[in-house]
């Protein structure tokens, strides 16, 4: 399990995270959803110690964020960055996905079967001699995920995994954390997409303004005011909300 | 005969040289002042022309950077070098450097695509407000492209999944390539 307790985060004199109270499970998916500028990302790079806590703490299954390195704690938090492209540095697919597992000290034989099932599990396939930076966005936002699975970490935080992705793309997304989900992982969805959260999470929390300030299960959001949290509503209450403001017209 | 050839291809390639009237207006105050003796003068000449040959000689490496970077790819040389029993680390820093130009010429190409489309002309103001944001990109790039390494386990020891089989081809390659630069800039 992660915990996360009583955080506070201080940018430049500035506490842009207050007050967080979170836990995410194995096998649970979470959303975390918020307009720009919310702190979510700056929440979710304190999961895997890329940032350290101003005043409380995070434990990643009882190991304290502040006393570990990132690399350490990569072994059980994998992080999927928003814009994948700059992520990359190798020139061929293949080197960018075995790059994690070869930190990890494992065979060779062990890397390219990692390699190997973790394209497959995002649908890329063939792709192992393709440049990373001529691929599409939804592929690089794929092979992002790619890079982060093959490590087979407990946890995996995929930071606004949908932005940018056309019908196809979302609907590889919904599927790949739909597989995590089933082998027992601990997912954290960061995004201010509700439909998304709708449809694979188990829990959402909304941050705004460094505070969380609502925690359910995903259905809850419909009886919120999403608009309120700076959040676009699904479509389908848009429509609604049109047709019955034109029927009392 | 390789010198030659690389300082012509870098001759070729300076579209640009200083314009003969900036040398003129930088050299008007020292005439004004009749400072040109004979001695001075030489002493002038024998300096700008090894400024001129430096300049020339970092040109033809630059030259010879661009050339290798367009014409290999990232993971041949991170395996060749792994190969020839190098550390990893020499490796992936070989790999990145190749990286971080095409991520350069690739950030150059969007900044300037969009001051472009924003009415940017030509001329002197089109590439400083073209070159500033580039490196302000770069350095982010840079930043986020460790935090992204940091958290696929990367602490500074890797294990490249390349097979461990030297290539006595590769190896004169990689060695022929360091020779050649090391001739450019001797």
């Amino acid at each position: 399990m992660i915990l996360v307790d009583g955080l506070y985060h201080s940018r430049s004199g500035r506490e842009v995270l207050r007050d967080i109270n979170l836990r995410l499970e194995r096998g649970e998916v979470l959303a975390l959803l918020g307009p720009n500028g919310a702190g979510k990302t700056t929440l979710a790079k304190h999961l895997n110690g890329l940032l350290k806590p101003t005043r409380g703490r995070v434990l990643v299954d009882g190991i304290d964020t502040k006393s570990s390195s990132v690399a350490e704690l990569s072994r059980k938090v994998g992080y999927v960055f928003q814009e994948p492209e700059r992520m990359f540095f190798t020139g061929r697919v293949f080197d960018e996905v075995a790059f994690g597992p070869g930190n990890l000290g494992l065979s060779e034989d062990e890397i390219e079967e990692r390699v190997k099932r973790a394209l497959s599990l995002v649908g890329l396939e063939g792709y192992e001699d393709k440049k990373p930076l001529s691929l599409s966005g939804g592929e690089m936002r794929r092979l992002a995920m790619a890079c982060v699975l093959a490590m087979e970490t407990d946890y995996v935080i995929l930071d606004e995994p949908t932005s940018d992705l056309d019908g196809w793309g979302f609907g590889a997304v919904v599927e790949i954390i739909g597989k995590l989900r089933g082998e027992g992982k601990g997912v954290l969805l960061v995004t201010h997409d509700v439909e998304l959260a709708l449809e694979v999470s188990d829990r959402a929390v909304i941050l705004s303004n460094g505070r969380v300030v609502f925690e359910d299960k995903p259905e809850e959001l419909l009886s919120l005011d999403l608009r309120d949290y700076g959040l676009r509503e699904p479509l389908g209450i848009r429509l609604l909300r049109r047709n019955s403001i034109e029927r009392t017209r | 005969m390789l010198s030659v050839f690389l300082v012509g291809i870098a001759i070729l390639r300076a579209r640009e040289p200083i314009p003969l009237a900036v040398v003129v207006l930088l050299a008007y105050p020292l005439l004004k002042r009749k400072a040109f003796t004979p001695g001075v003068l030489l002493i002038l000449a024998v300096s700008l022309l090894g400024g001129l040959d430096y300049f020339v000689r970092l040109l033809a490496v630059a030259e010879l950077g661009l050339l290798f970077a367009e014409t290999t790819r990232e993971g041949d040389v991170m395996g060749a070098l792994t190969r020839m029993k190098l550390p990893s680390d020499v490796a992936i820093s070989v790999g990145m450097a190749l990286n971080g130009f095409h991520n350069l010429r690739r950030l150059f190409g969007e900044v300037s695509e969009a001051q472009a489309s924003r009415g940017m002309g030509g001329g002197f103001t089109a590439v400083k407000s073209t070159v500033v944001p580039v490196i302000v990109r770069a350095l982010l790039l840079g930043e986020e492209l460790g935090e992204a390494m940091e958290a696929r386990a990367y602490s500074g020891r890797l294990r490249l999944p390349y097979k461990d089989r030297f290539r006595l081809g590769e190896a004169v390659l990689v060695i022929g390539s360091v020779l050649l630069l090391a001739i450019s800039l001797m």
